[in-house]
């Protein structure tokens, strides 16, 4: 394997927060709410919980085997044909989210913004962006990350400081109307996009201070959880539960609905929204198309993943036009089939992973 | 169509004449195997949805097997 740089624990992080962040401040609000009504914000942190879970999980695994990502201590674990599949489950899970994420961002821009530019062009546009970025590397992947996060949370702060006098609080009443249930059907789908960071196990050999991931990857967890309340409280608090559940994406609605008298020019903040949200859609893409070819790469015994990137992004994009013919039929997809694919990845294969190494007690570290 | 399947054959051309020059001069031969097969997968892909070829769609494929599950789940939390 060609040395891909070091990154630190917190470069890590800030790659967690990142492949999450983007599409969870979007779609969490409307999918969560359709189930948990008034209860969104329980939801949250039930999946919040469950998210722990999950990354605990993937760490456990990750410090048995400090140098070697999931994909290529997956055939010492299980042996060798059984760890192939497991490891083609990995990278196949990787282009899976690729693909739904274009076909999610070209959704967004044909049926709110660019009405008559054909779907492909989007997609085109943004793999040709990630292919670009995934040639720089791992370290570069980062320390891009890191700004446009920075600028993202910048926002959303924005955003719900400029929306918390319009909340009121009689729309969360009242509490646990239907029962914990709907509450727990609502927190299955965030719950999956908690365990997405899970992509820990693919960074983990490149992280020089290891012994911080633990905490950094916790801390990410509270950062998205933390993001994922505001905005949902915020959807709720200013649209109402039926409202929030009935738009595609709430959150756009809400940073519409922002009204200031003293500062005028401070209205109709979703194009600014927009400006920004495009750039994290950008990162979300290229680390998960990262993660995919490397991925691949190692499953594959390939030394540089370079010559891979443009091949892998053409198959993505032919995937990503042949899977969802509308908006409708991805909308269903995303609130009921994603979820749960994503959970089987994340957490059940990796759980299962990690009950065997435990068992025959497999580990090439001293951690 | 044939506009669509001459654009999609360029766009791949492009892609060989970008990564084969590099492939040839460094004389990895393992990685221009590969690299070619996945070329050989994304024009099936791609070609098979322009003209209407019947190629698996593995998406319907994870939706069918994981829509019963969740609709089980649906059944067993709804109030």
């Amino acid at each position: 394997m060609r040395e891909e740089g070091k990154i630190s624990a917190y470069q890590a992080m800030v790659y967690q927060v990142s492949i999450v962040l983007a599409t969870a401040i979007l779609f969490v609000p409307a999918i969560t709410t359709k189930h948990a009504k008034q209860d969104a914000w329980l939801s949250v942190i039930i999946a919040c919980i469950f998210g722990c879970l999950q990354v605990c999980t993937a760490v456990s695994l990750a410090r048995r085997f400090p140098n070697a990502s999931v994909v290529q201590y997956a055939p010492l674990i299980l042996g060798k044909v059984p760890g192939k599949v497991v490891g083609f489950v990995y990278l196949f899970y990787f282009f899976y989210v690729g693909y739904f994420i274009l076909q999610e961002f070209a959704a967004l821009m044909c049926s709110s913004y660019m009405l008559r530019t054909p779907s492909v062009v989007f997609m085109l546009v943004l793999s040709l962006l990630a292919a670009y970025a995934a040639y720089g590397g791992l370290e570069v992947i980062c320390r891009t990350s890191s700004i446009v996060l920075t600028v993202v949370v910048a926002t959303l702060v924005l955003t719900a400081a400029l929306i918390v006098k319009d909340i009121k609080i009689w729309r969360f009443l009242p509490v646990l109307e239907n029962g914990f249930n709907p509450v727990l059907l609502g927190a299955i789908s965030p719950g999956g996009w908690f365990g997405e960071t899970a992509v820990i196990l693919m960074l983990y050999p490149f992280i020089n201070n290891k012994e911080k991931v633990v905490k950094t990857s916790f801390l990410a967890i509270l950062i998205l959880f933390i993001t994922m309340e505001v905005v949902v409280t915020g959807a709720i608090g200013l649209l109402g539960p039926t409202e929030t559940a009935s738009f595609l994406f709430p959150t756009f609605n809400m940073a519409r609905r922002i009204k200031l008298e003293a500062l005028p020019f401070l209205e109709r903040l979703d194009a600014f929204f927009m400006m920004v949200w495009v750039a994290a859609m950008l990162i979300k893409l290229t680390t998960f198309f990262f993660a995919g070819v490397l991925a691949l790469s190692q499953w594959l015994n390939v030394k540089d993943y370079r010559p891979l990137i443009l091949p892998s992004m053409a198959i993505m994009i032919a995937l990503a036009v042949q899977a969802w013919k509308n908006i409708t039929e991805l909308f269903a997809f995303s609130g009921e089939v994603f979820p749960l694919t994503i959970i089987f990845v994340n957490f059940i294969i990796t759980g299962f992973l990690l009950i065997i190494a435990g068992i025959r007690n497999i580990s090439t570290g001293n951690t | 169509m044939l506009l669509n399947v001459l654009l999609i054959l360029t766009g791949f051309a492009v892609i060989v004449a970008i990564e084969l020059p590099r492939l040839i001069k460094q004389k990895i031969y393992r990685e221009m195997v590969i690299f070619f097969v996945l070329i050989a997968l994304g024009i099936t892909l791609s070609l098979g949805q322009v003209l209407q070829l019947p190629i698996p769609n593995v998406t319907k494929g994870i939706e069918t097997v994981t829509r019963p599950i969740f609709k089980t789940i649906e059944r067993i939390l709804s109030p």
